[in-house]
C-alpha cells in the first residue's frame, strides 16, 4: 500500500471539522479522483496527503511511514518523491517555462546538463515544444496549468497529486490534460486527483472516492456517483 | 546538500543583492564605516605604543643645571656624574647649542622665541642600560645645582595608559557600531527573505533541503560583509600611507611612524574576519525563526 489512511480527522479552530474518520488505502500505480460538493473536503485531504497540514487524529501512512512522525530529512525525501499541481498553479510570475521547470529540478539540487536536456523534454510532453522562452503571465490559464503539470512531473514522482486541475479549463483542453495524466498513471505514477468535474470523472471511468461532509460516501470503480 | 549545488547558491545570493540594491549599499556602507574607524583606532594605537616604546627603551638622560653655575662647578659636577654607577657617557651642552639643536628639531616652532633663550646649560648623559635610567635620574637630581632631570619619566607610563584607554574605546566603538552593521545585514536580508518568500515555499513543497535553501541568504551576509571589509581595508591604508608619506615629506621624523608593510597583515585579517562574522550573525539573526520545512 502506497497510501493508507486511519481514521483520519481535521478540525480548524472554528469548530469546523473537514475531515471526519476518513479511512482508506491507495495503490501504487492507481488512478484516483476524490470527487465531492465544494466545502466536503477534498483540498483538506490532499494537504493532509502532501503533509502541508497534519490531522488533529487519527493516522497516515505514506509508503508505510507515518508522515507525522518525519524527522526534517525524511520529509524533504517524502516532498521528493511526490508531484504537487495546484489550483492556483503557484508558479514562478517573473519566470519562463524553461525557468518553471528548470526550478523544480535545482530545487532538489540536479546537475545543470541534466536540466538543460530534460526539461525541455517534459515541456514537449505536455504540448509546449518551442515555448520555452515565454513568460508563464503570457500564457492561457491552460497553458499555465500545463507548465505547472510539468514542473510537478520533471522529477518523476511517485505519486502526483492535483487538486481541481481543470477546474478553470474548456472541455477541450481539460481532455488533454486527462490524457497526458492518464499517459503519467501507465508510466508508473500513483495518482490523487481533486475534482468537481463531472465530465471528466466519467469519461475516465477510474476509481471514485466520493466525499461529503468531510466523510467517505462511496468507494467504486467507474463514473461520477453522488 | 551537494557541494556542487552552489552553482545555483552563488548566483541566487547576487541576484538577490541586485534586487535590493539601496539597503545592501547601506548594509555594506555600515560594516564600512565601523571597521574603518576600528582600524584607524587600532593602527593609532600602535603608533604611539611604538613611540612609548621606543621612549621607555631609549638610554638618554637630559640633566638641567641651576642658571648661572661656574665652570668649575660644571667641571666638578661632570667627575660626579661620571662617578655614578651605569653611566656610559657624558656631554656637556651650553645653552646656546641647545636652542640650536631645538630650533633644528622642531623647525619654525622657535623662531617665536626671538633673542631670548630660556634654555639652560647642561649634560646629556647616555646609561648603560634602560634600568640604570630611574635610579641614576633620582639620585642625580638630589645633587646640589642641578635643576631637573628629563629622560624616561612618567610620560612614558602615561602614554600607555592613553593608549590602553584608547583600546578601550575602539573595544567599545566596534561593539556599538557593529551591532548597528549587524542589524543593517539582517535587515536587508530580511527583505530579501520577504521578496523571495513564495518562491522559498515552493522550494519546499518541491523537496529542497532546509541549507539549500537557506545558504543564498547566508552567503549574501557574508558577501555584505566582505565587501565592507575590503572597501574599508582599502580606504584605511590608502589614508594610513598618506599620512607616513606626510610625515616624511615634512621632516616630521622624530614621531615614529610605522610602515604600513609592518601593520597591515593582522589588520587586513581582522577587518575581513570582523566583516565575515558580522554577515553571518545578520543572516543568523533573520534566519532564525525563519525557514523550517
Ligand atoms: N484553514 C482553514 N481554516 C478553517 N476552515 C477551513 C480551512 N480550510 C478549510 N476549511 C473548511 O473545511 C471545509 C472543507 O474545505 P475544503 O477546502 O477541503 O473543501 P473542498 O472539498 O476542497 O471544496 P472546493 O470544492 O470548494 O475546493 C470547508 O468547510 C472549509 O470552510
Ligand atoms: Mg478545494
Amino acid at each position: 500500500m502506497l497510501i493508507q489512511a486511519f481514521n483520519l480527522c481535521k478540525r480548524y479552530e472554528n469548530d469546523i471539522t473537514a475531515l471526519d474518520d476518513i479511512t482508506l488505502s491507495i495503490n501504487r500505480g492507481e488512478f484516483v479522483f476524490l470527487t465531492g460538493q465544494s466545502g466536503a473536503g477534498k483540498s483538506t485531504l490532499i494537504r493532509l496527503f502532501f503533509r502541508e497540514e497534519l490531522p488533529s487524529s487519527g493516522y497516515l501512512l505514506i509508503s508505510g511511514r507515518n508522515v507525522a512522525r518525519l524527522s526534517g530529512r525524511e520529509r524533504v525525501n517524502l516532498r521528493r518523491n511526490i508531484g504537487m499541481v495546484f489550483q492556483d498553479f503557484r508558479l514562478l510570475e517573473r519566470g519562463t517555462v524553461f525557468d518553471n521547470v528548470a526550478f523544480a529540478m535545482k530545487a532538489v539540487e540536479r546537475p545543470w546538463v541534466e536540466i538543460k536536456r530534460k526539461v525541455p523534454e517534459i515541456v514537449k510532453r505536455v504540448g509546449l515544444a518551442g515555448r520555452e522562452r515565454e513568460l508563464v503571465t503570457r500564457l492561457s490559464g491552460g497553458e499555465q496549468q500545463r507548465v505547472a503539470v510539468a514542473r510537478a512531473t520533471v522529477n518523476n514522482p511517485l505519486i502526483l497529486f492535483a487538486d481541481e486541475p481543470t477546474g478553470d479549463l474548456d472541455p477541450d483542453t481539460s481532455r488533454d490534460l486527462m490524457r497526458l495524466f492518464a499517459e503519467i498513471n501507465a508510466a508508473g505514477t500513483t495518482i490523487v486527483m481533486a475534482t468537481h468535474d463531472r465530465d471528466t470523472v466519467n469519461e475516465m471511468q477510474r476509481r471514485v472516492i466520493a466525499l461529503q461532509n468531510g466523510r467517505v460516501i462511496s468507494d467504486t470503480m467507474g463514473g461520477w456517483t453522488l | 546538500m551537494k557541494l556542487s549545488s552552489f552553482r545555483y547558491i552563488v548566483p541566487e545570493a547576487f541576484r538577490s543583492m541586485r534586487r535590493n540594491a539601496f539597503t545592501t549599499f547601506a548594509a555594506v556602507a555600515t560594516v564600512m564605516i565601523t571597521l574603518f574607524l576600528c582600524a584607524i583606532f587600532w593602527l593609532l594605537g600602535q603608533n604611539l605604543d611604538a613611540n612609548a616604546a621606543a621612549v621607555e627603551s631609549s638610554v638618554e638622560l637630559a640633566v638641567y643645571l641651576e642658571k648661572d653655575v661656574p665652570a668649575a662647578r660644571v667641571a666638578e659636577l661632570r667627575e660626579q656624574l661620571l662617578g655614578l654607577e651605569g653611566v656610559a657617557s657624558l656631554t656637556f651642552i651650553g645653552k646656546e647649542e641647545a636652542l640650536e639643536r631645538m630650533n633644528e628639531k622642531f623647525g619654525s616652532l622657535y623662531y617665536v622665541l626671538g633673542d631670548a633663550n630660556p634654555l639652560m646649560d647642561g649634560f646629556s648623559l647616555f646609561a648603560e642600560a634602560p634600568e640604570h635610567i630611574a635610579p641614576l635620574a633620582e639620585q642625580i637630581a638630589a645633587l646640589p645645582d642641578v635643576q631637573m632631570v628629563r629622560g624616561n619619566d612618567g610620560t612614558v607610563e602615561s602614554l600607555f595608559a592613553f593608549t590602553s584607554a584608547l583600546r578601550k574605546a575602539d573595544f567599545a566603538l566596534m561593539c556599538l557600531l557593529g551591532l548597528a552593521a549587524v542589524v543593517l545585514i539582517s535587515m536587508s536580508i530580511r527583505i530579501t527573505v520577504f521578496t523571495r518568500q513564495k518562491e522559498v515555499m515552493v522550494m519546499k513543497w518541491l523537496g529542497s533541503s532546509n541549507w539549500f535553501i537557506r545558504w543564498p541568504f547566508v552567503l549574501e551576509g557574508v558577501f555584505i560583509g566582505v565587501l565592507g571589509a575590503v572597501m574599508a581595508a582599502a580606504a584605511c591604508f590608502y589614508i594610513y600611507s598618506a599620512v607616513g608619506k606626510y610625515l616624511l615629506q615634512n621632516d616630521l621624523t622624530f614621531i615614529l611612524f610605522l610602515n604600513v608593510r609592518q601593520v597591515w597583515l593582522p589588520v587586513a585579517l581582522f577587518m575581513l574576519g570582523t566583516g565575515v562574522i558580522m554577515g553571518c550573525l545578520g543572516s543568523a539573526l533573520s534566519l532564525r525563526r525563519f525557514l523550517n520545512v
